[in-house]
């Protein structure tokens, strides 16, 4: 027929089965994130970490190869110690670099998390667009994870994926197929921290977002808890560090001062002092020049508080094994199990010592080489099933908020 | 068939919403009409797959209840009472969002939406948010997003809410073309009776999760015999007067008469009277009961029955 | 019912309720709402008809003092309606949005209202309770709010609007939600406190419920008054469109041939209806051999009903003429009706762009 029917048409094309449906969901949510200048701003920003990670993980596959200026430029940072032998080091290079940018990249996370996640469900919420998605052929679940997938594609392209790319390349660059051997823990737990941040803060972010239909408080509240969970976490083990450790000494020098009093001409230091340069200096040239006994005294003095600050170190590290005051900040725990994914503490404890060799400390000299101390300031000693329950415990509560919430079409008024 | 369900039973804690509900409609424009709380947003929800039932099953464009839920959701289209929007979009990509979400491919949505469009009438609207649309530019565009998957059932849910009467016309011209012309079943659900008449050819008629009357709109309104309705030019009641003393029993209703005819005689007997009387006769037809007379009869009859 | 409300209002009312508009403009900014209207409304149910953005909404803020004119006068029952907040005790307004105060039950939230206007403690519970009666909310006015359907909270914004028996009342929309039970019992509540004396403005959009309610209506298009009065008044005026009106009758050809003589028909068109040949008849009659001047069968009239559509600009002259002639018998015309003698036609042709 020359003239054709412009009205309705029927249609009657392929129709996929709902497993694909989380699929389509995540995808839009994307590209509708994508649009939204802020958050290109901030995923150009987080590309600057990423390059400057794979940067170095090239400059150390050169620096397996010998290269001199890799070399050179290396020299400025590690020690030389290290740099005899790359290969034997490479493990624990690697499993630090990758640690460190996870950590840093964990900001950029957190922000985007803030920035895309809020309007996931709050909008969905406040523009009633749950009757329009629950009465297509897809249930909750395929939602939540279409949601859920929004958050993850942010936290590969910013972490997981510069990781990734960071591991081919320094596998490149090192021309030696050994590394797979050395450092494959390293791949897989990269990947593992990504699922899991995804989840654990994905859901966290979809279950803050469903309580509210403003997306700005959703967004104030995730900062809050980012933030001030961090700050709790910090201060609550600062303070029992610290006050561990003085609790110690003061102690030890109590005993000690109690059974050795200062001689005449000395004047008694409270048994909180440390003993400092000045101190000694003082109290060597001045105006009342100590005697012999004086003297001796005040090495004494100097070993005993030595000794006491090694046995405070002591109970810090036995206590440090029980501390669950870090289970306050939500980063913390995550970073917890990044670590024992990673196996971090142990490259920490290497580096440590190698730091301290480098330095000139000796086993026998005034402080032994402490590589575990290394460890034990950069990585949280508690066991990370610990960790594992506190964000086991947030998913579930996630959970049950978003099933309360987000009524599918059944009780929907 | 269109749908039939057998012995429905559904209960939200205290509140029975469909009470052993049994019903078979044919294909084509249905209606779908109730007081508030007879069930009718929980019968949809049953056909479109959503709820589970306490009881009984049914079947709707062939697929079970019970069963293949996710298939009849495929095949069915909801344009919801309320307002709903996808946040964000353009309404072209709402519609094509829309589409994919049945199943569609991102090319398919977006060639069928662009259609689909065109066909409810929203030009180069299409590529504004979908925010700044007017009350009749979303009705449109829901409208737009129920059909774009090509559903072989098509529910609305007062569809003309809040839109003004040429709008109001459009969309029934639009639903009644979908139902009479390109084969696609229609339940229309709404308060306006005069819109179901327009657009519906069958009806359902629920109260109190109970089937109290279903048929052909032509069929439930009966006609009477020897009973017109008559209006004339200027004086009714003298009109009346007249025509009582000749035997006719004659009701005033607004500005019209209802007469009814002794037996033997024939409309002829108006138009003489009116020449007599010096009227002109400007409305006669035959006494039909209006689809509201229907439905309250319908509701009255099943009310009784409750209390009994 | 609704006789206890209107005697109250017939004792209490003075003055005839109007409604005047003089020379009213408005605008927000450079987009305007109302264009220089003038327009009084008498007692009784008047409807508010006009497209959307055609300035309904302004006109009823402007009538309940919630706007000021930026030109011409408001008058509300001869008092300006900006600024006075005395004028509102004799103001009731049912508005189209919904806000109530979700937790107070149906009564209280009445009763309330009723306080705000200056009644007294024991007199507003009176009157919210037979405000509630009267919309037929006697059964659900002890529960919250917040537990209504839509159609609840439609009568009890209308409860709210009547409880102080003001004699002017606005409704806006005020059948949204309602299913037809409870629209043929607000209608007839509405239908009586106009033949009581109130003043009532309906605006609405829902043509037919307009309709049952009264015969005299508004229209504004685009912040202008179209029309305003009777419908079938208006309908008359309209000259652009002539009434088109159906005759059904056997031999409809015949009855076509003799009314397209008159003078005062401007057009005639058959419509077929049952037993009327199809097309596909008349061409396969045609096709076949038939002698050229014997008429067929199936072009003959007689004994089939049809219909005939005629256009008239007169149709005062039409009807005398076609009574007329069906009682002399002239023709067998059972069915006489106007297509486009109703509210939707006037909308339609006044507002058509």
């Amino acid at each position: 027929m020359p003239i054709f029917d412009q009205g309705y048409q029927h249609w009657r094309g392929p129709l996929s089965g709902h497993g694909r449906r989380w699929l389509t969901i995540m995808l839009q949510g994307v590209r509708v994130q994508l649009t939204r200048i802020w958050l290109r701003r901030m995923l150009y920003l987080s590309l600057i970490p990423a390059l400057v990670f794979i940067g170095f993980m090239s400059v150390w596959g050169l620096v397996e190869q010998r290269s001199e200026g890799a070399l050179a430029l290396i020299r400025n940072f590690l020690p030389s110690s290290l740099l005899m032998d790359p290969r034997a080091q490479r493990a624990m290079i690697w499993t630090i670099a990758f640690s460190y940018f996870f950590k840093i990249q964990m900001y950029f996370i957190m922000i985007l998390v803030a920035v895309a996640g809020p309007g996931l469900i709050s909008s969905d919420l406040r523009f009633n667009a749950l009757p329009l998605y629950f009465s297509r052929p897809l249930n909750r679940v395929d939602y939540f994870v279409g949601k859920l997938g929004v958050i993850g594609a942010l936290v590969g392209a910013v972490a997981v994926v510069p990781a990734l790319l960071a591991y081919v390349l320094g596998l490149a660059f090192s021309l030696d197929f050994g590394v797979v051997k050395d450092t494959w823990q390293i791949l897989l737990g990269s990947i593992g921290y990504g699922l899991l941040i995804t989840i654990s803060a994905g859901a966290l972010m979809l279950a803050m977002s469903s309580l509210s239909r403003r997306s700005l408080y959703v967004g104030v509240s995730w900062a809050g808890l980012w933030i001030i969970t961090g700050w709790v976490g910090t201060v609550l083990e600062i303070t029992f560090r610290e006050g561990l450790t003085h609790n110690i000494y003061h102690a030890e020098m109590s005993r000690w001062l109690a059974a050795n009093p200062a001689p005449v001409g000395v004047q008694a230091p409270s048994p909180y002092e440390r003993p400092s340069r000045r101190r000694l200096n003082f109290a060597r040239v001045g105006p009342m020049r100590p005697n012999e006994e004086g003297t001796k005294w005040l090495e004494n003095w100097l070993k005993a508080a030595k000794e006491a600050d090694i046995k405070a170190r002591e109970k810090e590290s036995e206590a440090l094994q029980s501390d669950w005051r870090p289970l306050f900040s939500y980063v913390s725990n995550l970073e917890r199990i990044s670590d024992s994914l990673l196996n971090t503490d142990a490259a920490w404890e290497k580096i440590g010592k190698a730091f301290a060799v480098a330095q000139g400390k000796t086993d026998d000299g005034d402080e032994p080489t402490d590589g575990r101390r290394f460890a034990e300031m950069m990585v949280p000693q508690y066991p990370w099933q610990w960790s594992g329950g506190v964000l086991g415990g947030l998913l579930g509560l996630s959970i049950c908020i978003l099933t309360l919430r987000v009524k599918s079409l059944d009780r929907l008024k | 068939m269109l749908f039939s369900l057998n012995n429905v039973t559904k209960t939200y804690g205290k509140i029975t919403a469909l009470r052993q509900l049994t019903v078979k409609t044919p294909a084509g424009a249905v209606g779908l009409l109730g007081p508030n709380g007879a069930g009718k947003t929980t019968l949809i929800r049953t056909l479109l797959g959503l709820i589970t039932i306490d009881a009984g099953g049914g079947e709707v464009l062939g697929l079970d209840v019970h069963k293949q839920r996710m298939l009849i959701r495929q095949s069915v289209g909801f344009a919801p009472e309320d307002e709903c929007l996808f946040p964000g979009l353009a309404g072209i990509d709402f519609v094509a969002y829309a589409g994919e979400l049945c199943g569609m491919s991102r090319g398919d949505g977006m060639q069928r939406a662009h259609e689909v469009l065109n066909y409810v009438g929203l030009g180069e609207a299409r590529y504004r948010p979908v925010e700044s649309y007017s009350t009749g530019m979303k009705q449109r565009l829901k409208l737009a997003s129920a059909i774009v998957h090509d559903p072989k059932l098509l529910i609305l849910d007062e569809p003309t809410n809040g839109m003004d009467p040429g709008g109001r016309q459009e969309i029934l011209d639009l639903a009644s073309d979908l139902a009479h012309n390109k084969g696609m079943s229609l339940l229309f659900s709404s308060h306006l009776l005069p819109d179901v008449e327009a657009v519906c050819d069958h009806i359902l008629v629920l109260a109190r999760g109970r089937l109290l009357a279903q048929g052909k709109i032509s069929e439930l309104k009966l006609s009477h015999e020897q009973s017109f309705e008559v209006r004339v030019k200027t004086d009714a009641a003298r009109f009346a007067g007249l025509l009582a003393e000749k035997g006719c029993r004659v009701e005033p209703r607004e500005e019209r008469l209802i007469v009814r005819l002794p037996s033997g005689t024939s409309t002829d007997l108006l138009w003489e009277m009116a020449v007599s009387a010096g009227e002109q006769i400007r409305f006669l037809r035959p006494q039909q009961s209006t689809l509201e007379e229907v439905f309250l009869k319908a509701v009255e009859a099943g009310d009784e029955a409750f209390r009994a | 019912m609704h006789l206890d409300l209107a005697s109250e209002v017939a004792r209490s009312v003075e003055v005839t309720p109007v409604i005047a508009f003089e020379g009213v403009s408005k605008w927000y900014g450079n987009v305007i709402g109302l264009n220089k209207l003038t327009l009084r409304i008498p007692p009784g149910v008047t409807g508010l008809l006009g497209p959307n953005g055609a300035g309904k909404s302004t006109l009823l803020q402007l009538a309940t003092g919630q706007l000021m004119p930026s030109q011409g006068t408001v008058r509300v029952l001869g008092q300006q309606t900006w600024n006075n907040p005395s004028l509102m005790r004799n103001i009731g307004l049912c508005p189209e949005q919904d806000a109530f105060w979700e937790w107070m039950t149906g009564l209280d939230f009445i009763r309330t209202c009723a306080r705000l206007s200056g009644m007294g403690r024991r007199q507003a519970t009176a009157a919210a309770e037979k405000a509630m009666h009267v919309v037929g909310m006697t059964e659900n006015m002890n529960r919250a709010v917040g537990g209504y359907s839509k159609g609840m909270r439609q009568r009890t914004k209308l409860a709210q609007a009547l409880v102080h028996v003001p004699p002017v009342l606005f409704l806006d929309e005020p059948f949204t939600g309602t299913d037809p039970v409870a629209r043929r019992d607000l209608i007839e509540v509405i239908r009586g406190l106009g033949s009581a004396g109130h003043s009532v403005l309906v605006s609405s959009h829902v043509l037919h419920e307009v309709q049952a309610l009264t015969q005299n209506i508004v229209l504004l298009h685009r912040g202008r008054l179209v029309a305003e009065g009777n419908v079938r008044q208006i309908r008359d005026l309209i000259d652009r469109h002539p009434h088109r009106i159906v005759l059904v009758c056997d031999d409809y050809r015949s009855l076509a041939a003799e009314v397209v003589a008159w003078d005062d028909v401007e057009g005639v068109k058959v419509v077929s209806r049952n037993g009327a040949p199809t097309p596909e008849a008349l061409r396969s009659e045609a096709a076949s051999d038939r002698l050229p001047d014997a008429p067929s069968a199936s072009l003959k009239s007689n004994g089939r009903e049809g219909s005939i559509l005629v256009e008239t600009r007169w149709p005062d002259e039409f009807y005398g003429k076609l009574t007329t002639l069906v009682a002399k018998g002239g023709a067998r015309v059972r069915e006489v009706y106007s297509e486009d003698d109703n509210l939707e036609a006037v909308f339609k042709y006044l507002v058509s762009k």
